[in-house]
C-alpha cells in the first residue's frame, strides 16, 4: 500500500523535477547568453580599457649617456644610474601615517607634502615625487612598500671636477639632454638612443615580466677632449686666486698646445658648480674665454712689428724715435707712458711704446696691415664649435685713416675673445704658422696657415723674451728654469662710450719655452681693483705660477740659455708624470 | 597502413614532448635572464657609485691638500732641483 503510493508519487515527481531542471537550465543558459551579450556588446569598451591597463605595454628604456673624458682618459662627466620616485595617486589609499612620514623624511619633503600631492593630483596616474635619488635612499623607499609609490631607473650626470670644468662642459637638464657648453654642442654624439621593451604589467602598473626587447638602447658615445685635467685644475686655481686677491670682476685663461692648436685648459671666473645648480645665474655660466670680446690692447703689438718685418717696412736693427713721448696724427695724439727716446724693436716691445708701433704701422699700407690682422683670425671666430662662440670685430681698412690705423696697432678698434688672442699667438709660437684651435685631441693640425716667416716669428719671440726681464713690463711672469716670451696689455675699458681711466683689463699672453714653445697661454683679468692693474702685475703672475707647474707636469726640459748656473740637465729617462 | 599510423603517432608524441620541453627550457632561460638582468642592474649601480667614489677621492685639490697637510710634502724650489742628464 505504502509502496504503491510511493511509486506513483515518484513517477509524477520525477516528471516534474525533469521539467523543473530543464527550466532552470534553460534560464541558466539564457543568463549566460545575456551575460555574454552584455560583456561583448554593452560593456565592451570599458572591459577593453581595463584589459589594456593590465595588458602588455611598450616602455622606454633610457640609454646611457656617453662620458666626457680628458686627454688622458680622466672622466670629466659621467652618468650613473639612479632611481626616481613617482606615485600613482589613484592607487594610494590608507597608507599608514608612519610610512608617509618615513617617505617624507627620506625624500626630504616638508611634513604633509605627500598627502598634498596626492590630493592635488587625484585624477592623475603619474606624478614624480623626487627624481635622481641615491641608490641607498631608493632601497629604503622600496622597503617601505607603500602601494602606489614606484621607482624608475634614470641616469644622473656627475661632474667630478665641478666648477673647474663647469663652463667648458656645460650641463644637462634633468632628462639628460645637453643644455650648455660641450654637453649641448655635442649632444647628438653623447646622447644614446632610447630602447623599447614590451612588458607585462598588472593593474597597479607594476612590471611583472619582460616579454621581449623591441629595440635595445644604444648607449651614447664617449667624447675625449683635448683638455688636460691637471693643467685645467692648476689654471683654475691660480685664476681664481688672482681674481679674488685683486678683487676683479671676472677673469679668463686659455692654454693652447703651441704645435697642435689643442686647447689644454680653458677656465673662467666667476664659475659655477654643474653638480649643484640651485642658484644658476646667467653671468656665472658664460664661458667668457669663448663668448666675450674685448680690445686686446698692447698684446697685438708683436703682430705689428712682425708684419712690418715681413712686409719689409722695418728691419731688425732699425730704431724709432719716440720723443717727445707723443705722436700727433692730424687732430689726434698718441701718447706713451713717458718719453722713451730712441728705441730699437726689442725695446719697443719691452717698453710697450704706443708711439713707436703707431709710427711703424703708419709706414704700412692700411690694407696690408689689415691683411695680417685678418689672417691672424681677428674678426673671425676661432672655430672651436662652442655654443655662442664670439668672432670679434675688425674695422674695414677702406674706412681706416692714419689715426685709426695707429690705434689698431696698439690694439684698439679691434675686439677679440681670449681664445682668439691665444690662437693668434700660435702664429708667433710655431714659427709663423697660425693654428686652428680644437677641443679634441689630435696629434697634428692640418689646418694651420702661414702668416709670418719662420725667421720673423723667432725674431719676435727673442724680442719678447726681454719683456719678462727685470726692467720689462712683465718681470713677474718669468718662470724659473724656462725662457718665456710674452707680452702684457693694460687696456682701458669703454664705459658709456668713453675710454675709462679707472677701469682696466689686465692681460698677459705668453709662450714657453721661448726658443721652441710648447704652450701658449693668454690670461685676462677684468677690472682688478686691488694690487695694481697693469697686465704685468696682475695677469703676469698667473702665467708664471701656472706655467712653472705645467712645465713640470708635462716634463718639458728646462732651458738654460739664460741661466747657466745649473750644471747639467735634462729629464731622467722614463720620467713621465 | 598500420605501420604508417604507428609511425605518425610516434612522431606526433615526439614533437609534443619536444614542444613541452622547449617551452620549459625557454621559461628556465627567461627566469635566468631576468635574474641576471637584476644583478647587472645592481652591478651597474655599484660601478657608478664606485666611480664616483674614486673620482671624489682622486680630485686634484684633495690630492694636493693631502700631500701638503698629511704627508708634509713641499714643492722644491727651482734651485733645489738637481737635474740628471741621462
Amino acid at each position: 500500500m505504502i509502496s504503491s503510493y510511493q511509486k506513483t508519487e515518484r513517477k509524477t515527481g520525477s516528471e516534474q523535477r525533469r521539467q523543473f531542471l530543464c527550466t532552470v537550465m534553460f534560464c541558466g543558459m539564457l543568463m549566460l547568453l545575456g551575460k555574454a551579450i552584455f560583456l561583448q556588446v554593452l560593456e565592451k569598451d570599458f572591459l577593453k580599457h581595463q584589459g589594456d591597463i593590465r595588458h602588455i605595454v611598450d616602455v622606454n628604456v633610457s640609454a646611457y649617456r656617453g662620458k666626457i673624458v680628458d686627454r688622458n682618459g680622466e672622466p670629466l662627466a659621467i652618468s650613473t644610474p639612479v632611481k626616481s620616485v613617482w606615485v600613482n595617486p589613484k592607487q594610494v589609499s590608507d597608507v599608514a601615517s608612519q610610512h608617509i612620514t618615513g617617505l617624507e623624511n627620506l625624500l626630504k619633503m616638508p611634513h604633509g607634502k605627500f598627502t598634498k600631492i596626492i590630493e592635488k593630483n587625484a585624477d592623475k596616474h603619474f606624478v614624480f615625487l623626487k627624481r635622481h635619488v641615491s641608490p641607498v635612499v631608493a632601497a629604503q623607499v622600496k622597503a617601505l612598500k607603500i602601494t602606489g609609490v614606484h621607482l624608475d631607473r634614470e641616469f644622473k650626470r656627475f661632474y667630478p671636477s665641478g666648477e673647474i670644468t663647469g663652463h667648458l662642459l656645460g650641463f644637462t637638464n634633468i632628462d639628460d639632454a645637453g643644455q650648455e657648453g660641450l654637453e649641448l654642442a655635442f649632444d647628438d654624439v653623447l646622447r644614446g638612443v632610447q630602447g623599447k621593451k614590451r612588458v607585462m604589467r598588472d593593474g597597479k602598473k607594476n612590471i611583472i615580466a619582460d616579454i621581449e626587447e623591441i629595440s635595445s638602447p644604444v648607449p651614447g658615445r664617449d667624447l675625449q677632449i683635448s683638455i688636460d685635467s691637471r693643467l685645467q685644475y692648476l689654471a683654475y686655481r691660480e685664476l681664481k686666486l688672482a681674481v679674488k686677491s685683486h678683487q676683479a670682476s671676472s677673469g679668463s685663461l686659455v692654454m693652447l698646445d703651441a704645435k697642435t692648436g689643442e686647447v689644454l685648459a680653458v677656465v673662467n671666473q666667476p664659475s659655477f658648480n654643474p653638480n649643484d645648480r640651485g642658484d644658476l645665474q646667467g653671468y656665472r655660466y658664460r664661458n667668457r674665454a669663448m663668448t666675450d670680446v674685448f680690445e686686446p690692447g698692447s698684446t697685438v703689438k708683436p703682430f705689428v712689428i712682425a708684419s712690418a718685418l715681413d712686409g719689409g717696412y722695418v728691419s731688425a736693427n732699425d730704431v724709432v724715435d719716440t720723443s717727445p713721448g707723443f705722436y700727433r696724427i692730424g687732430r689726434n695724439v698718441v701718447r706713451d707712458f713717458r718719453n722713451y727716446g730712441v728705441l730699437g724693436l726689442t725695446d719697443i716691445l719691452k717698453k710697450s711704446s704706443n708711439v713707436a708701433v703707431s709710427k711703424i704701422a703708419n709706414e704700412m699700407p692700411a690694407e696690408e696691415m689689415w691683411g695680417f690682422y685678418n689672417r691672424l683670425g681677428m674678426g673671425q671666430s676661432a672655430g672651436v664649435g662652442f655654443p655662442g662662440e664670439a668672432s670679434g670685430t675688425l674695422i674695414d681698412y677702406q674706412y681706416m685713416d692714419d689715426f685709426e690705423q695707429a690705434t689698431l696697432s696698439f690694439g684698439y678698434g679691434v675686439s677679440m675673445s681670449v681664445i682668439q688672442l691665444a690662437r693668434a699667438y700660435t702664429a708667433l709660437a710655431d714659427d709663423g704658422l697660425l693654428h686652428s684651435v680644437t677641443l679634441f685631441k689630435r696629434d697634428y693640425d692640418e689646418d694651420s696657415q702661414r702668416v709670418f716667416t719662420p725667421k720673423t716669428a723667432s725674431n719676435i719671440r727673442a724680442m719678447l723674451e726681454h719683456v719678462v726681464e727685470k726692467d720689462g713690463t712683465a718681470y713677474k711672469a718669468r718662470v724659473a728654469g724656462y725662457s718665456v716670451a710674452g707680452k702684457t696689455g693694460t687696456v682701458k675699458k669703454i664705459i658709456n662710450g668713453r675710454y675709462s681711466n679707472e677701469q682696466y683689463l689686465s692681460l698677459f699672453v705668453g709662450m714657453i719655452p721661448a726658443q721652441d714653445p710648447r704652450l701658449v697661454m693668454a690670461v685676462l683679468i677684468d677690472e682688478p681693483t686691488v694690487g695694481g692693474y697693469y697686465g704685468g702685475a696682475v695677469a703676469g703672475p698667473v702665467f708664471s705660477k701656472v706655467m712653472s707647474r705645467s712645465m713640470r707636469i708635462l716634463g718639458v726640459d728646462p732651458s738654460f740659455q739664460r741661466d747657466q748656473k745649473k750644471p747639467l740637465v735634462l729629464a731622467v729617462q722614463g720620467y713621465r708624470p | 597502413m598500420i605501420l604508417t599510423r604507428v609511425l605518425l603517432i610516434v612522431v606526433f608524441l615526439g614533437s609534443a614532448v619536444g614542444v613541452v620541453y622547449n617551452q620549459y627550457q625557454a621559461r628556465t632561460l627567461f627566469i635566468e635572464m631576468q635574474r641576471l638582468k637584476v644583478s647587472l642592474d645592481r652591478y651597474e649601480t655599484e660601478w657608478g657609485q664606485l666611480q664616483l667614489e674614486l673620482m671624489t677621492l682622486s680630485e686634484h685639490s684633495r690630492i694636493e691638500g693631502q700631500a701638503y697637510s698629511r704627508l708634509n710634502l713641499v714643492t722644491p724650489k727651482y734651485n733645489e732641483i738637481i737635474y740628471i742628464k741621462q
